[in-house]
């Protein structure tokens, strides 16, 4: 891993995951949950089906914890994931509502196809990265190599308080800012960004 | 920005009427060719609301946490999310049929007048507002949340503690203006040609925001705990409570901040909000942020040129007359054609309020002797 440059491509989010770690899930969840629900307001037709769509997603990363070896990039992972369950949404209420319901037929056939647009999935998925990586990069220096420690590395609080000089208590209380500040910041972001 | 950019912009935003759904969705289905544009304009248009919440991330998170321990008879996890949000869905369905008929005002024909002041709701219902009219706004539930008093729609503060946000769009048609009491207590005028969405209550933990297209004067509550945020086209507007004009068409090229009282942040909407990359505006300047370099200009302003509007006034003090053709089309509603590209940077300076469009004509023809001719709603300029 670079430093100073968090990496969040690699395996250690994943191995986290896979050892049960829920400090990685929650990373996780709170780094991505608002922009995997606006990324899947954009492919759904009934906005109110996001958030469930999405939370489902995280449920799934979850269960799957143990099995995720042929995951190599978790940014693509839950992007696709919540992609894919978009696609299905679609499917699911076309069969119900077509029928029924003309202006919900048009719309549908236009996100249908825009879900299915390859260039416009690159570009959600590479700015969903860069977003990602400037939100982690937005957390104060000390506190962001403790936590990338903790959170990137799975350090222990002990070993990290061992390798930077510092004391265990300080460790636990930048890592309890970091998720602070990135709740914050998240939250922040929604009128803000 | 073309007209059907114009467009596009307001189907991707939601704040688009029915009519212009409908003209976009035809044009993107037309070819594939304008598919491909639309989609690409799309995913930038998402991804530039990638940040944009109005969820709460700890009980949703919660929410996954208690789903994982909670196991449904058949052995199957459903996330308990899921199953309320389920339920809910389940009788606001049931309710949709009460709620579509109580919510009907006085509205006549069902088809909408192009100059009609209009309300569209939550569930994508539209309620044509007349002036001198009584609409009222009500939920599913039948409680009144607005009702209409004169010129002007009141929601009222139910006190309710609401976990989701709905919104109601207001737009206003070109030739009109109409006045807004949010329920914090925030006073609104929408000017001519203006959409602004809008949360029918707010949450209490919630910062306020609502979304503008067009111009509009605020006269914002004061509640220092929840900044109140005007997001538009591509800046956003903060304040904690103050007294401001935000003009932002769609199809000017510079947005426009001006404040009367107290003290407002302008940012761009891609930042994230601090003091040093906001711009922070004193009473009698105005922020003037250019869409296509996305910078803003801080400057003395004439604060009567900006907010006379609201006094159905029109002041010009040597502006082009490039950028006062759209001013008097939106308040005349009017169509102007202009074929002399040398009168486009010619300045004018006047003031308007009674005069009708002719003498408008009349005026500026002192100063610049211009060869036009008014056909009903076109006037054409030769």
């Amino acid at each position: 891993m670079k430093k100073g440059q968090p990496n969040i491509n690699n395996e250690f989010f994943l191995s986290l995951l896979e050892k049960g770690e829920k400090c990685a899930f929650e990373t996780l969840f709170r780094l991505y949950y608002t922009k995997l629900v606006n990324i899947a307001k954009g492919y759904l037709v009934y906005h109110q089906e996001a958030e469930n769509i999405v939370q489902s997603v995280f449920l799934k990363l979850w269960e799957n914890k143990g099995s995720l070896k042929e995951v190599t990039n978790i940014n693509n992972y839950l992007y696709t994931m919540t992609k894919n369950s978009c696609l299905d949404q679609l499917k699911h209420e076309k069969v119900k509502r077509n029928y029924i319901d003309n202006s919900y037929r048009i719309k549908s056939e236009i996100q249908y196809k825009f879900i299915q647009d390859e260039a416009a999935s690159l570009l959600l998925e590479n700015e969903l990265e860069s977003k990602i990586i400037h939100s982690i990069e937005l957390l104060p220096e000390k506190c962001k190599n403790i936590f990338k420690k903790s959170r990137l590395e799975g350090l222990k609080h002990s070993e990290i308080a061992a390798q930077m000089g510092v004391s265990h208590k300080t460790v636990d209380n930048h890592i309890a800012t970091a998720l602070r500040h990135m709740r914050f910041h998240l939250r922040e972001f929604i009128s803000i960004s | 920005m073309t007209m059907l950019d114009q467009k596009i912009y307001k189907y991707l935003r939601g704040t688009a009427t029915s009519k212009e759904e409908k003209e976009v969705q035809d044009w993107i289905v037309s070819s594939d060719q304008n598919a491909k544009r639309f989609f690409e304009i799309k995913a930038k248009y998402v991804a530039s609301t990638l940040d944009e919440t109005d969820v709460d991330l700890d009980p949703s998170f919660q929410g996954i946490v208690n789903a994982q321990k909670t196991t449904s008879r058949n052995g199957r996890r459903l996330p308990l999310a899921i199953l309320k949000s389920a339920a809910i869905l389940t009788i606001l369905v049931g309710l949709g049929f009460i709620f579509r008929n109580t919510i009907v005002d006085s509205r006549t024909a069902p088809v909408i007048p192009g100059d009609a002041i209009i309300l569209q709701l939550e569930n994508g219902n539209i309620e044509v507002i007349s002036e001198g009219g009584e609409a009222k706004v009500v939920d599913s539930e039948g409680n009144v949340l607005g009702a209409q008093q004169g010129a002007q729609l009141v929601y009222k503060n139910n006190g309710t503690s609401k976990e989701e946000i709905t919104y109601n769009t207001l737009t206003v048609p070109y030739g009109k203006r109409f006045d807004l009491l949010l329920s914090d207590g925030t006073q609104i005028t929408l000017n001519s040609g203006t959409s602004l969405k809008y949360p029918v209550q707010f949450l209490k933990t919630k910062n306020r925001q609502v979304f503008l297209d067009g111009e509009a004067f605020f006269n914002v509550a004061k509640d220092s705990l929840n900044p109140f945020i005007v997001n538009t086209n591509g800046l956003n507007v903060r304040v904690l409570g103050t007294k401001f004009n935000l003009s932002s068409y769609p199809e000017d090229q510079y947005v426009n901040t001006t404040l009367v009282e107290g003290s407002v942040s302008v940012y761009n909407k891609q930042d994230t909000f601090d003091s040093s990359n906001a711009s922070l505006l004193e009473p009698g300047f105005k922020a003037e942020w250019n869409k296509y370099n996305k910078q803003i200009l801080v400057e003395e302003a004439d604060i009567a040129m900006h907010t006379d509007w609201l006094n159905g006034k029109i002041i010009l003090r040597h502006v082009p007359f490039k950028n006062i053709v759209k001013k008097l089309e939106r308040h005349y509603n009017v169509e102007i054609v202009n074929n002399n590209p040398e009168l486009d940077e010619e300045l004018f300076t006047a003031s308007f309020d009674v005069e009708t469009i002719d003498q408008v004509f009349k005026t500026f023809n002192l100063t610049y002797e211009m060869n036009y001719k008014i056909n009903d709603r076109q006037i054409i300029i030769n």
